[in-house]
């Protein structure tokens, strides 16, 4: 009998990489095929060793990084590994196409799109004018003069399909796609999505889908593995995999994350088993802390004689005591500009904004004692801590700029009740992870013992896993001080675990305002309703 | 369209008018240093063939240098105004001619530096990284640490000792291939030290690593790719690089005994010939002026980022 | 490319595992020193440097002869009792070098140092004085970069008696524009972060923001530039020598040697070459040392090219 040849197998796969840690193994003895036609899909977090995997086979690693490859890769019956550049180069581009993360960075800024495809369809041998097929298959054709123009002219969604259409010049029997949905919004990732399926279908082509996503890793994949630490976890049917999941990871993974039916008041996380739930006060007050009226946003246009742009255009809401209000958009909608202009990093053009009744009549220069009853915490981790100063420095900044006294005990006070410890101290910023920085973010934020606390994507940036564990400390820290919160975020079950009410915004505007349950299970306007469809899918 | 051409015509007007300004500045500057300068034509004349104190006072009041500095800056405003720069006080032609008969001289320096400054400036780094394993790469480093090293100021003089004396063979002064040569690779030194930096940086773009994926050839990648994105960086110092090789010829020009602005203005100098100065120092600075101000309206036409928002 | 982490030390199958094991850190704590690992380049750069900064100290004891000591023999060949010779006065020009090399140090040292503190401060003010100020005072650096530096400097060092103050002080004004700038384009980049953004929230006066928030982190840039500009200082310090508008005539620089000696090219070419070399090998130590700190301080930043 003979046995049908995968498209691609790889066996005991080794990636070993000099970083600055010391010799890191990106990739552990990772084994999988791919038979021709089938789409796998690849899941992990950060730091599993999903994406190096596949810089390995097709031989992409950045040029400065040394790295050590061992194993087999056998595609189309020649090992990948024992190939040559030259050799790989001839692949490249011709029976392996690839997609990126993120194609605003991918697609080169000074050349057309046009050209940039011909040459890809150049390099694998094509006739000329073929690059007005693929773009009319990635049903970019019927966008008039899209050839012509620049990266920076394209949307996200434009520049993806451009990309795909890039790798698809050479008609591949293979095509790598690492995380090519995550840089863009819901709708336009399940459009994307959709597409690779037809591309797929119609061209019997074998896809590789790197993701970390796994709403994304159900819509589009036949068969999946979940990557842990560079070593595979769990392999199987998608389906199969997410009904019935066999291992503890794959079943944390999938709990780890917020559902639309959720009512659990604490993710589970890869975590020790956490301590019993605070319950919140279920009587909320009537009064409004937080009130908006038709707040109105610009910034001025780029380039010299540029129009303003109109990033919140009218927006009026109240937040009550003890309330968490959830803001709710994809990037653009003005989100981040309402409370940046609460806070004063922003002037509003217009509107009113009042906090406990009072009139702010100047938020760019508040009151010292109104700063400190509103507190903001940014999204970034990475840039929001001022890297040369320690931990101890960086909590007991906000006191001593308002003169508040404090002392050792407080400080470590503040660093215990956001999960850190005295150990912590003299640390500095670049020494902790991105969810120990995301603490230390609310540590300083509370200790002024705040009224309003703003957190604008605050875990955004973060893995799933870690992301549970500092939304499951939001929750403890808001109940336990009574907190009002206001809470913006483009991603909708996050939204929905966190807040009672929910405002949807769309283009400078709210659309829709109400209670969580009401938003999520009967939303009114059709782009909720859009939103919260593509989720259930 | 139309729109987005105001939109850069305003950016440059901006621009042009920040240049006059600064052009406006160094004609000011330059009249008030130089008079700041202890001593006038007078007292360099008079040194020559001793004039008395009578003679000396009555040649001042004739040159006009009795009047107040605010009156002669006036006077010299009015003058350039109508395009009239003067005339030499130590020689009294007129300074457009003093400066004329030198000017082609800088000029050939000038050019001749650049290009071969220009032609191995980009010439190695690109063929350094077209094969990164060649000998390209050992000699784009040297000459860009030969930039960095060593001033060409004593890299003339050595230059001018070793082909005198020891080599006998070109007379030391006067010649263009030596200054030419050296100036030109000094330059060369500082433009592929720009660009080598980043080329590399640009290597580890994202767009790159699409380049190689979509199994482009090396030359293909670097010639297509990132040489196009390092030059519009390295544009932006075109400025700076014409007023390197001004300086340049004007130090191989004191060095090598070579007529041309920079000896001109040398001596004018030191006989606070004003007028000469003045011109020199304004038209330098103008030229610089103007260079900048034509990369800044290269950079925007160039790059699509800019030109189409 | 995003962070790699080390392997977890779990196996699979168990149910818990230490919070935050799959969140790991950028860097490890931070060991007080760390010998640091450089390039061959670099070495050779500190070497020099040390052995240039030994020489300056000690110099003066280690030269047998006086530097300003004339003896018979003129223009001499190197020899036994004068290991590079003689100039056209007769002076020991080993000795002349090691007095030079201190000579070079300092003033190139002073020299920077007055155009950092010219320059950072008159940016800060700048800065800190709305529009019209900032238009004023960056005008001026504009204006002052747009003059070929040689000219500049030698019109202020005619223009305020030559001497050795007016060559520090127009060495230092020459390059202020380069500190004037950076500062500047550092402090725009840092403002921009969000860390100074929650400065502001938190309340932070402009004045703490400005010294415990910014400056901080652009010393760094600031340190750099320096290393560059010391270098050019020195060399354009041996311009002005050379063209008799140098330090008074006492001093024994590397550019004074330079100047007389290229009169007597055929008879002493040793007396020319010394100073030279001695020229050309400090600059690039410096070039070397300050290539590195840019590699360190400014490695994602946009050149601010001076």
């Amino acid at each position: 009998m003979t046995e049908s040849m995968s498209l691609l197998r790889v066996e005991s796969l080794r990636v070993a990489i000099q970083a600055q840690t010391g010799l890191v193994e990106a990739v552990a003895d990772l084994s999988f095929t791919v038979e021709p036609g089938e789409t796998l899909a690849l899941v992990g977090e950060t730091g599993s060793g999903k994406s190096m995997s596949m810089l390995a086979l097709t031989g992409l690693i950045p040029v400065g990084v040394a790295a050590t490859i061992t194993g087999r890769a056998m595609f189309e019956g020649r090992d990948l590994l024992c190939m040559s550049e030259t050799q790989l180069r001839a692949l490249r581009g011709r029976r392996i196409g690839m997609v990126f993360q993120d194609p605003a960075q991918a697609l080169n800024p000074l050349m057309t799109v046009g050209r940039q495809i011909a040459e890809a369809v150049a390099a694998a041998g094509g006739p000329k004018g073929r690059e007005i097929q693929l773009l009319d298959e990635v049903e970019l054709g019927a966008v008039p003069g899209i050839s012509r123009r620049y990266p920076h002219q394209l949307s996200g969604g434009q520049q993806q399909r451009v990309m795909i259409a890039i790798a698809l010049a050479g008609d591949p029997s293979l095509l790598i796609a690492d995380e090519p949905t995550t840089a863009l919004d819901v709708a336009v990732e399940a459009r994307i999505l959709d597409l690779l399926a037809r591309l797929k279908a119609r061209r019997s082509m074998a896809m590789i889908i790197v993701s970390h996503d796994l709403g994304v890793v159900k819509r589009i994949a036949d068969r999946m593995i979940v990557l842990r630490n560079g070593r595979a976890v769990e392999v199987g049917d998608t389906t199969a995999v997410l009904t019935t999941p066999k291992t503890a990871y794959t079943r944390a993974l999938m709990a780890c994350r917020p559902t639309l039916a959720d009512s659990v008041a604490r993710l589970p996380t890869l975590g020790v088993p956490s301590p019993p739930i605070i319950e919140k006060r279920a009587i909320q007050s009537s009064r409004v802390l937080l009130g908006i009226h038709d707040l109105q946003v610009s910034y001025p246009g780029v380039g010299t004689l540029a129009k303003p742009v109109r990033a919140v255009k009218g927006v009026s809401f109240e937040i009550r005591e003890g309330e968490a209000l959830g803001i709710l958009g994809e990037s653009g909608s003005g989100k981040s500009s309402i409370a940046r202009s609460i806070v004063g990093l922003v002037r509003p053009s217009a509107g009113e904004i009042r906090f406990d009744g009072a009139l702010l009549p100047d938020t760019a220069r508040l009151d010292r004692s109104l700063r400190r009853r509103i507190q903001y915490i940014f999204q970034d981790p990475f840039g929001a801590l001022n890297p040369r100063l320690t931990l101890a420095q960086l909590v007991h900044e906000p006191m001593l700029i308002h003169g508040v006294p404090a002392n050792e005990t407080t400080i470590i006070g503040l660093l215990e009740e956001v999960g850190l410890n005295a150990g912590h101290l003299s640390r500095l910023p670049r020494e902790l992870s991105g969810g120990q920085r995301q603490r230390v973010t609310i540590a300083r934020a509370l200790a002024l013992e705040p009224e309003l606390l703003i957190c604008d994507e605050i875990v955004s940036a973060l893995d799933v896993s870690v992301q549970a564990q500092v939304l499951n400390l939001l929750k403890d820290i808001q109940a336990r001080r009574s907190l009002t919160l206001m809470f913006i975020s483009h991603d909708i079950p996050v939204v929905g675990h966190m807040c009672d009410r929910i405002a949807v915004m769309q283009d400078g505007l709210i659309i829709e305002i109400g209670a969580r349950d009401c938003i999520i299970q009967q939303p009114t306007t059709a782009y909720s309703r859009e939103m919260i469809a593509l989720l259930k899918r | 369209m139309m729109a987005q051409l105001r939109g850069i015509s305003l950016g440059i007007a901006a621009e042009v008018l920040r240049s006059f300004a600064i052009a406006v500045g160094i004609v000011v500057l330059t009249f008030f240093l130089l008079r700041m300068i202890p001593g006038d034509v007078v007292d360099v004349i008079g040194l020559e063939g001793a004039l008395t104190y009578e003679q000396q006072a009555n040649l001042r009041a004739e040159m006009g240098l009795t009047r107040s500095w605010g009156e002669q800056f006036w006077l010299w405003l009015g003058m350039i105004a109508g395009g009239d720069f003067g005339l030499s006080s130590r020689f009294a032609i007129p300074v457009t001619q003093l400066i004329g008969a030198v000017l082609g001289s800088t000029i050939t320096l000038g050019l001749s530096a650049l290009t071969i400054g220009i032609c191995l400036g980009i010439g190695l780094p690109v063929l350094a990284a077209i094969y990164p394993r060649s000998a390209f790469v050992w000699l784009a480093e040297a000459i860009t640490i030969w930039s960095i090293t060593v001033p060409t100021f004593s890299t003339g003089i050595a230059a001018v000792v070793v082909f005198a004396v020891w080599l006998g063979m070109i007379p030391a002064i006067g010649n263009l291939s030596a200054p030419a040569l050296i100036l030109g690779i000094d330059i060369a030194g500082s433009i592929a030290k720009i660009l080598r930096e980043d080329m590399k940086e640009i290597e580890s773009a994202d767009f790159i690593r699409t380049a190689r994926a979509k199994g482009l050839s090396r030359t293909r990648i670097v010639l297509a790719h990132i040489l196009p994105n390092a030059m519009t960086v390295t544009l932006a110092l075109v400025g700076l690089i014409f007023s390197n090789v001004l300086t340049g010829a004007i130090t191989m020009e004191i060095v090598f005994g070579r007529p041309g602005i920079g000896t001109l203005a040398l001596q004018a100098i030191k006989g606070r010939d004003y007028p000469l100065v003045q011109t020199i120092i304004i038209w330098l600075g103008i030229a610089v002026i103007i260079a900048n101000l034509v990369a800044d309206i290269a950079q925007r036409f160039v790059d699509p980022r800019i030109r189409l928002r | 490319m995003r962070a790699l982490y080390p392997p977890g030390s779990d196996p699979d199958g168990r149910a818990f595992v230490l919070d935050e094991s799959e969140d790991r850190p950028v860097a490890g704590p931070t060991r007080r020193f760390r010998f640091p690992h450089l390039r061959l380049g670099t070495w050779l750069g500190v070497v020099i440097m040390g052995a240039a900064l030994a020489i300056a100290c000690v110099g003066p004891w280690i030269s047998i002869h006086d530097p300003n000591d004339f003896s018979s023999t003129v223009n001499a060949a190197p020899s036994d009792i004068h290991w590079l010779g003689t100039d056209d006065l007769g002076q020991d020009v080993f000795a002349r070098l090691i007095v030079g090399t201190r000579l070079s140090l300092v003033l190139g040292t002073v020299a920077a140092l007055v155009a950092l503190l010219a320059g950072t401060l008159a940016a800060l003010f700048g800065m800190a004085s709305g529009r019209i100020g900032n238009l004023l005072v960056f005008g001026i650096v504009d204006l002052i970069r747009a003059l070929p530096g040689v000219l500049f400097a030698l019109a202020l060092v005619v223009a305020i008696e030559p001497g050795t103050t007016s060559v520090v002080l127009a060495l230092g004004l020459a390059f202020a524009p380069d500190f004037a700038r950076i500062t500047r384009a550092s402090y725009l980049q840092e403002a921009a972060r969000p860390y100074v953004a929650a400065a502001f929230v938190f309340g932070a006066s402009p004045v703490r923001i400005a010294l415990v928030h910014i400056l901080p982190n652009i010393t760094g840039a600031l340190v750099t530039q320096f290393a560059i500009i010391l270098p050019r200082c020195i060399v354009l310090e041996a311009v002005l020598s050379f063209l008799g508008l140098g330090v008074s005539p006492e001093y024994a620089t590397w550019g004074r040697m330079i100047a007389s000696a290229s009169s007597y090219t055929e008879e002493a070419p040793h007396v020319l070459l010394a100073p030279i070399v001695a020229l050309s090998v400090l600059t690039f130590a410096f070039a070397m040392i300050g290539d590195e700190l840019r590699r360190r301080f400014d490695p994602a930043r946009r050149r601010i090219m001076t």
